[in-house]
């Protein structure tokens, strides 16, 4: 049914065709359950079951897409369609819908035709070929044959053009192939690359589908052989004649070999070598960089299990020269590349837990040099892992007979480092630099030297060239040897020994002369030294920074160029990569130390406070900052508590004793602090506490020491800082700094005001009225004009003249009644007590401030006082009661002195501030106002009064009554407060602040004022002013706020 | 009266009084939460007397919050808080000195300003 075309046409398909119908056709058949084969699509394929489809494979159908130009026709693309099973044929409607959304895709694609699965063209395909047909007047098919024959190299897709023929007289239309060519797009390339390289696993890493990729290039060059191969053989046979001379084959064929030497020029083989070299080089430098950090990884864990060992056997100075490798990695590295793995070994050996390391893996087998045997390579599985790998990699290395590659390995061979590796024996290093004969012939024989250790066989003395050793070097050579034939041979007699080491030395000319000190049974002096100088070094206490320094510097003394290494470690690990294994590496020590200690639970403590340190440290986030701060701040806050209880003490040794109680007590404010969610990180917070009181256990002194580093200022700074950078959270960072600022002032006012609660007195500073002739009349002068505040310096230089003065206490104690201090009054009156126990005023003064103070067992004790000492009612009141006072005793007294004498004012006042104390503010009001009948010009009577209808909620009438006492004393600071309360009870807080402010302009000292003001500042929305409220900008405020 | 009376509930009378007044309804009005206060004599946690300022209905009652669960728990030490019922110190002070202990919503908490109480006048 299908001949070749005959209408000329080109075609050309593109990949994405194929993948794409090979996609549709996967997906239906994976779609597709064994008892729905029947439905659609299938049913076409089992009506044609003949033509070699399989029974189960579906069919799938779609429409190909692309352009015309000329006699080209280029299929780009396709699109899937429907199959209509009740018209057999495709769905046309979808089809168009389908063609719509291309053509707004691609406008320049037109379709073409139609493609589907199958083996071959069959009869019923010609109904949908047919079918469109008005869309292309002559559509192609596409036919992928999705059963795979691995015997066909060809692509399973062919191509047919419909040609109508004339056949037995009636015209027909039959499919006819047509061949075709694959075309692409770089596009295209790639994702057909891609789709190449998936592997049906698709688990594979980047190794394993780079080996495919290579397998793939592989596989491809050597069908090209062997199909160059094939045209070899056919060209020579036509030389020879075995086959007829055809000019048509011989021109393609050489059209063909023209394209092969495009690859075959000289730029193309020096750029190949280069390329060749250059990943050889990295693959190598990889594989060392490797090599040298499980070097060090397995230097880390033999230092662990090292120590751990030493400390349990108790031994403070076991093999001497350990540490030489625990803190030296040059050394280590050294040690464990070359033969003196045999002292690693034997170390290993004594080890419990670690098993002797005995299998030894050839790292470098072109060295030739038996000891490159690493030890404890099973200790290490990755370590193990790249030797292998390395080894592999230096055969591969050897074997290639490239010579770029002999170059290269050259190069890398002159390498100072490698000269360190390869000859790194105890022997003095090899200068890079003098690369000469002598270096050589020593390394040479100091590895034979090496090598008798290993056999056992004694060294002979070999004459050897003049090596120009320089004393130094003898000198360390000797040194070295000794030491390290008493690790080679320590299972062999010391005479052995000393026969090797002389066999060494007079080969070398060292003279043993030198060696005066000789080897001591046991132990070197030399190696003690050492030993002892690089355990100090090992001793915690300096910075892990400053150590490497000083071990540095010392093996620039001792080995002369440790450059070289200095660099190519750098190269590998990076400086900070360099400071920070080691680190990690002392934190493994010490942890180890700590465990050698004893105490389990505590090393689990100590590892965690490591990790929990280790995870805080790298975490840059503020909220870390945070932690740490407010850390401090409850630290100061819990010093703070103390202020308050009046115990604050200026010795940091207190600070320790709360710490300690606080430790001891509260893990509890750890918990605390949990609730806390105003801080953004209280976790982290808990967790550094955590570590800290870890960490402190041990050493609480630390703690106080740091903490009486710490000056306030310091931590002012770093609030500051904080709420900078809005660290605190978002809204309340206001109210922190605020809250802070706040602290501040309390702190400068702390001592004072604990002083004074406790009843102590406290003078201003700088008075002018010191060394006035007469400070009390003055005082009382001032008093009477209301200049309280003057008259309060007046007359606290009174009573500084004449401590005794109770007149002076007690004017001093009612001015600061008056001036609203109620905590200077008290302790002004407690003075006036003391040096006059028996003044009513004073008892009466000191009754009312205790009770404005709201401490009502004092008032209640004063009061009762009062009463006792009262000449007319003394009798009244049995002295027993003063033990154990009741209210209800008390005022009954009270209420019987008032019907004694009704007309007693002061019977009145005290019974008005009695209630106040039993909140009976209605009776207090009516004791205040039948008292004010009788006095009706004191003006404290008319505050008393208003202060208890204030608190009794008749805050109006209260401002009638402090009107009145204002009438009478203008500068009544304490009624002019009292007003702004008032107005601020009532809400009237832009009233309030007007009063506040004029009593703080009378006495800029009253602190309950100053914090009312700032309350109703907030109230009353006028944030604005807070700050000057807070610095106790009076002028600003009067000029904001004026009466 | 006892010795053993608290400072704190002087504060608390007062408050009942003025959670009826214009300045008190503002008050409820602004924050209509319920606040439960624990005041302690001596040291938080011992000895503590429960205080339900219900700034829903405007009401102060003594013992046991009954209408569920208050929207926040502050306790204090009776002298901290009066201090901070004055304004003599801070809220946030007072927590980070760990003189007051807060339960519950943190929101609600945040509302717990001095403001809330009147000032007591002095005679």
């Amino acid at each position: 049914m299908a001949s070749s075309s005959s209408s000329g046409l080109t075609f050309k398909l593109h990949p994405l065709v194929i993948v794409n119908i090979s996609d549709h056709y996967t997906r239906v058949k994976s779609q597709m359950n064994p008892p729905q084969t029947s439905s659609s699509s299938s049913s076409a394929a089992n009506n044609n079951s003949s033509n070699g489809v399989e029974h189960q494979a579906p069919r799938v159908y779609g429409c190909v897409i692309g352009v015309q130009r000329g006699r080209t026709v280029e299929i780009f693309n396709s699109f899937e369609l429907l199959y209509d099973p009740s018209t057999h044929s495709l769905d046309r409607s979808f089809l168009e819908k389908k063609q719509e959304l291309y053509k707004k895709v691609f406008p320049n694609f037109y379709i073409l035709g139609w493609y589907s699965t199958g083996g071959d063209a069959q009869e019923s395909d010609m109904h949908i070929h047919r079918a469109l047909m008005d869309i292309n007047e002559s559509p192609l098919y596409v036919l992928l044959n999705p059963s795979i024959n691995h015997a066909q190299k060809d692509l399973p897709v062919t191509i047919y053009e419909s040609e109508l023929h004339v056949i037995d007289g009636i015209p027909q239309l039959i499919f006819v192939r047509s061949s075709y060519t694959i075309e692409t797009v770089e596009a295209e390339r790639i994702s057909v690359d891609h789709v190449a390289h998936l592997k049906p696993s698709d688990g594979g890493s980047a190794a394993t589908q780079l080996a495919a990729h290579l397998t793939g290039i592989h596989s491809a060059i050597k069908m090209l052989n062997s199909r160059i191969r094939v045209l070899h053989h056919y060209l020579v046979g036509m030389q020879k004649g075995d086959i007829p001379c055809e000019n048509s084959l011989l021109r393609q064929v050489s059209s063909l070999l023209r394209r092969l030497p495009a690859i075959e020029s000289e730029k193309f083989q020096d750029d190949f070598l280069m390329e060749y070299n250059d990943t050889l080089l990295i693959t190598y430098l990889a594989m060392f960089t490797n090599c040298s950090s499980t070097m060090n990884e397995l230097v880390d864990k033999f230092n662990t299990a090292y120590d751990r060992h030493s400390r349990r056997g108790g031994a403070a100075c076991a093999v001497p020269g350990s540490s030489s490798s625990s803190s030296n990695p040059l050394g280590a590295l050294a040690n464990a590349l070359i033969g003196s793995s045999s002292k690693t070994q034997e170390r290993l050996k004594e080890i419990p837990t670690a098993a002797a390391a005995t299998s030894q893996t050839q790292l470098y087998p072109l060295a030739g040099d038996p000891v490159a045997a690493l030890p404890g390579s099973e200790l290490d599985r990755p370590f193990l892992q790249s030797t292998a790998q390395g080894s592999e990699f230096i055969r591969g290395f050897r074997t290639a007979d490239d010579n770029g590659l002999a170059d290269a390995w050259d190069e890398i061979q002159r390498q100072p480092h490698f000269d360190h590796v390869y000859d790194a024996s105890p022997a003095p290093p090899i200068q890079p630099t003098l690369d000469g004969p002598p270096q050589r012939v020593l390394s040479s024989f100091l590895h034979s030297f090496v090598d008798s250790s290993r056999s056992g066989i004694p060294l002979h003395p070999t004459p050897l060239p003049l090596l120009g050793l320089s004393k130094g070097d003898k000198q360390c050579i000797r040194d070295r040897s000794s030491i390290m034939a008493r690790h080679f041979f320590a299972d062999r007699s010391e005479e052995f020994i000393n026969a090797q080491v002389n066999a060494l030395l007079s080969s070398l000319e060292i003279d043993n002369d030198i060696h005066v000190r000789g080897p001591i049974p046991g132990r070197f002096r030399e190696l003690e030294d050492y030993w002892n100088e690089s355990q100090g070094m090992l001793k915690p206490g300096a910075h892990a920074a400053d150590r490497w320094a000083n071990e540095f510097s010392q093996h620039t003394a001792q080995h002369g160029d440790p450059d070289a290494w200095a660099h190519s470690f750098e190269l590998q690990h990076g400086a900070a990569g360099w400071a920070s294994e080691f680190e990690q590496e002392q934190a493994q020590l010490t942890s180890v130390d700590q465990m050698g200690g004893g105490n389990i639970a505590n090393l689990a403590a100590i590892e965690q406070t490591r990790m929990l340190a280790h995870t805080l440290s790298q975490n840059d986030d503020p909220k870390f900052q945070n932690s740490k701060f407010l850390q401090f701040v409850s630290k100061m806050s819990r010093g703070e508590l103390m202020i308050d209880d009046n115990q604050f003490k200026p010795a940091s040794g207190s600070w320790a004793t709360e710490y300690q109680q606080q430790y001891n007590t509260g893990a509890t404010w750890a918990d605390e602090f949990v609730h806390d969610e105003v801080f953004r990180g209280p976790d982290q917070w808990v967790s550094e506490f955590a570590t800290e009181r870890v960490q402190q256990e041990p050493v609480d002194d630390q703690w106080v020491n740091e903490f009486s580093k710490l000056h306030v200022d310091d931590w002012v700074e770093e609030f500051g800082r904080q709420v900078g950078e809005g660290a605190l959270g978002d809204s309340s960072s206001d109210n922190w700094a605020n809250a802070y600022d706040e602290f501040l002032n309390e702190q400068v006012a702390a001592k004072q005001r604990s002083d004074a609660s406790r009843g102590v007195y406290v003078f201003s500073d700088m008075n002018p009225y010191v060394g006035h002739p007469n400070p009390l009349k003055e005082g009382q002068e001032l008093f009477r004009k209301g200049l309280l505040s003057e008259a309060v310096l007046a007359l606290e230089a009174e009573v500084m003249k004449n401590p005794e003065n109770a007149e002076g206490w007690r004017l001093l104690g009612i001015t600061h009644a008056e001036n609203d201090d109620d905590q200077q009054a008290i302790a002004a009156m407690m003075r006036a007590q003391e040096a006059d126990p028996t003044n009513l005023e004073v008892l009466l003064a000191l009754g009312v401030s205790h009770t404005n103070e709201l401490e009502q067992a004092a008032a209640l004790k004063y009061l009762y006082a009062w009463l006792r000492h009262h000449p007319k009612y003394g009798t009244l009141a049995p002295p027993e009661l003063a033990d154990s006072l009741y209210y209800a005793d008390v005022a009954r007294l009270f209420n019987e002195a008032a019907q004694m004498s009704p007309e007693d004012a002061d019977v009145h006042i005290v019974l008005g501030v009695l209630y106040n104390l039993s909140r009976e503010y209605d009776k207090a009001i009516a004791s205040f106002k039948t008292s004010l009948k009788l006095k009706p010009n004191d003006y404290s009577l008319w505050n008393k009064l208003g202060a208890t209808q204030a608190n009794s909620v008749q805050s109006a009438d209260a401002i009638l009554a402090y009107q009145q006492a204002l009438d009478l004393k203008p500068n009544y600071v304490r009624a002019w407060a009292n007003m702004g309360i008032s107005y601020a009870n009532q809400g009237m807080y832009e009233e309030s602040i007007r009063y506040y402010v004029r009593a703080l302009a009378m006495n800029p000292k009253a602190d309950n004022a100053w914090q009312y003001l700032r309350i109703s500042l907030s109230c009353a929305s006028r944030n604005d002013m807070l700050e000057a409220c807070d610095s106790r900008n009076l002028e600003l405020l009067q000029k904001e706020f004026p009466l | 009266m006892a010795n053993s009376e608290l400072k704190s509930d002087n504060l608390f009378e007062m408050m009942k009084g003025h959670l009826k007044t214009d300045a008190g309804k503002e008050l409820i009005k602004k924050i209509g939460l319920v606040y439960q206060i624990n005041i302690a004599p001596k040291k938080i946690g011992f000895n503590e007397v429960s205080y339900i300022v219900d700034l829903k209905k405007g009401e102060v009652t003594k013992g046991q919050y009954e209408g569920g669960k208050p929207d926040a728990t502050f306790s204090f030490k009776d002298d901290d808080f009066i201090k901070v019922a004055t304004g003599k110190m801070n809220p946030q002070i007072a927590f980070m000195r760990g003189a007051m202990k807060i339960k519950g919503s943190l929101s609600a908490a945040q509302k717990f300003t001095p403001d809330i109480f009147p000032k007591p006048a002095k005679m």
